[in-house]
């Protein structure tokens, strides 16, 4: 049994036709069949908006609308069904401001030029297989940014709910 | 202050695509349909006409005396780094390596900054003219070797100059 991505939605916002092209190109060999185009972050919202895909990859380098202000938009959407799209960024920044700025506006998985087919459904099967859950606070809204998932914890309990849980504890001493 | 509120959201495209991950075949076959581009150079055209193009306007607005922040100046090369690569002009990766990793570690435009990125400019428009031969070539190794001494010539300079 393998991945049947045919029924998966694919929206590619690039605004170099032969970057999409390759990349449409490697997604149909992964067995995608329904790819949205978008040549810049203006055009990719309006689309993602009217057609609710299951997945975004996107470049960050577009004009005028680039893709880090297109996460962001999506991400700031309350209410919308598009919210928690899974988003890949494509990129040649790989530089560590350049990540934890694509972190901050929500972007899930982050995919560097040069990239091999390889890489490309790796990150796939990173949206598939590990979603991170969401974060929803005042200032962000995006998946978890923390990979590792440290269940448990051994430092001071300093929230209400651990005081209240700690209250309860003393009373059935 | 609000508390965050952590949830996990339905995993639809999980529902999608069931499991088993991507056949071996099939990314071999991504592979070498991305491997027919590569080897194409020519191909690489549109994104090096978008990058000198702003880099021909980043020297404009320097020598305007315009205001211009290294993000700006670092944006087209990065770009020709990582799409040079993809579309088999190495050489002009090469190129920009060295002055990137300068530019990422200098905070101030200043006037010997401004003369490398000139000459990475006229480097790479001679590359992509098909005035130097692409990789491999000579020419092309001698160009990155003076760009890598004039990359070496400032860091020390900056170096030296605190």
């Amino acid at each position: 049994m393998s991945y049947d991505f045919s029924r998966v939605r694919v929206l590619l916002a690039e605004d170099i036709n032969m970057m999409q092209d390759l990349l449409s190109f490697a997604l149909n060999c992964l067995g995608v069949k329904n790819i949205l185009k978008a040549s810049d972050g203006k055009q990719a919202y309006d689309l993602c908006v009217q057609n609710n895909p299951d997945v975004i990859i996107c470049d960050w380098q577009m004009q005028p609308v680039d893709g880090l202000s297109l996460v962001k938009k999506i991400r700031a959407d309350a209410g919308a069904s598009t919210r928690t799209v899974p988003i890949i960024m494509l990129t040649g920044y790989a530089s560590e401001e350049y990540v934890a700025a694509a972190r901050d506006a929500g972007v899930n998985e982050f995919l560097v030029k040069p990239f091999n087919a390889e890489a490309l459904a790796a990150k796939l099967s990173a949206i598939v297989d590990r979603p991170r859950a969401y974060v929803d606070a005042q200032h962000y809204f995006g998946p978890d940014r923390r990979r590792k998932n440290r269940r448990v914890y051994n430092g001071p309990l300093r929230r209400d709910e651990d005081m209240a849980a700690d209250d309860q504890w003393s009373v059935e001493i | 202050m609000a508390k965050a509120r952590i949830f996990d959201v339905e995993n639809k495209l999980k529902q999608k695509v069931g499991g088993g991950g991507f056949l071996p075949m099939s990314i071999q076959r991504a592979q070498e349909r991305i491997e027919e581009c590569q080897s194409t150079p020519k191909l690489f055209a549109e994104i090096a006409e978008k990058c000198i193009h702003d880099m021909r306007r980043n020297i404009f607005l320097l020598e305007h005396d315009k205001p211009l922040n290294m993000r700006m100046l670092r944006a087209p090369i990065l770009d020709l780094k990582a799409n040079g690569h993809m579309f088999g002009y190495k050489s002009v990766t090469m190129v920009c390596s060295d002055v990137l990793e300068l530019m990422q570690k200098s905070r101030d435009v200043n006037a010997d900054l401004v003369d490398l990125y000139k000459i990475i400019y006229n480097t790479i428009k001679l590359l992509l003219d098909g005035e130097i031969a692409n990789d491999g070539d000579a020419m092309v190794k001698a160009f990155h070797h003076e760009i890598a001494l004039a990359c070496e010539r400032y860091k020390k300079k900056y170096r030296a100059a605190g």
